[in-house]
């Protein structure tokens, strides 16, 4: 069960932190004409830091003997 | 008029129907002094959100599936009209050309390479007798990292390297996060590369996890 429950929170927040890590953090820029807000990347780093801390948590918990 | 979205740059514009796009709409090609950019006519930037990442890549995916040579576009590349977008690229145009070249034919795979044991890597050696200047770039050398510099990475990067096209090279330093490695690989050769890291992947003191295949992300990025 535990195995099981930890299998599955690394394999969602990997393939979650891989798409990000791809779509946003890479590719060809065309630094003229992007359109993003700022405001709206910076709001995608908070809730991607609030994963990790949250992973950070379960992880730890149900590493504990 | 209608923004465009980018999705991606290419050498060509492939046959067949064109894909659909992160909305739904039809993906159209426009010509851009010799490459050919992958666009849609949006409302608007697409809401920063999972749904839309994901919608992103796999717009991505469907073009790359039906052309050989494509550089995806980061997330949220918005042009107001085509001469805007023609524009921001007629400077980069050589290097996109040989950009596209490099990654024709091929995928690439994503390595990230994290540490199993909690010892910290060997301080880098400072030659001795050197002088502040040297211990300075010695101790930067050895705060960037370098990936090969731990030889369980170094091995399964070399086992790997007969069928890899080109290589990207990323240190962490936030533990136990090692590295990154991005690696270009022929669409043909993506069976023996997984044969191969499974064969190699067993090292002690270093665990590697495998994503991809993805369209070549990280071999875009130092065109801007």
């Amino acid at each position: 069960m535990r195995d099981a429950r930890e299998a599955l929170i690394e394999e969602a927040d990997a393939s979650l932190l891989e798409l990000v890590d791809h779509v946003l953090n890479r590719g060809v820029v065309v630094k003229a004409d992007v359109i993003l807000s700022l405001a709206n990347v910076d709001l995608v780093y908070l809730r991607l830091s609030a994963l990790l801390c949250a992973a950070d948590r379960v992880w730890s918990a149900t590493r504990t003997p | 008029m209608s923004p465009l979205y980018l999705y991606a740059l290419l050498a060509e514009a492939p046959a067949g129907a064109p894909p659909a796009g992160l909305a739904g709409e039809p993906v159209r090609f426009v010509s851009c002094h010799g490459v050919v950019a992958a666009v849609g006519d949006v409302a608007a930037a697409p809401s920063l959100d999972a749904s839309a990442l994901r919608a992103h890549d796999e717009a991505v995916r469907r073009l790359a599936a039906a052309a050989s040579a494509l550089l995806p576009a980061r997330f949220g590349s918005l042009a107001p009209d085509e001469d805007h977008l023609r524009d921001a690229l007629q400077a980069r145009v050589p290097a996109l050309k040989a950009a596209l070249e490099t990654v024709r034919g091929c995928d690439q795979m994503t390595l990230r390479f994290s540490s199993t044991e909690s010892t910290v890597a060997a301080p880098a050696s400072v030659p001795a007798g050197a002088g502040p200047g040297t211990q300075y770039l010695a101790g930067r050398r050895a705060a960037l990292g370098d990936a090969r510099r731990r030889p369980e990475v170094a091995r399964i990067l070399d086992a790997l390297a007969p069928l890899v096209r080109a290589e990207r090279l990323e240190p962490h330093q936030t533990p136990p996060l090692l590295a990154s490695a991005f690696h270009l690989v022929r669409r043909d050769a993506l069976d023996a590369y997984r044969a191969t890291l499974a064969s190699v992947s067993g090292e002690a003191g270093v665990r590697v996890t495998a994503s991809g295949p993805w369209p070549p992300y990280a071999f875009a990025g130092d065109l801007a």
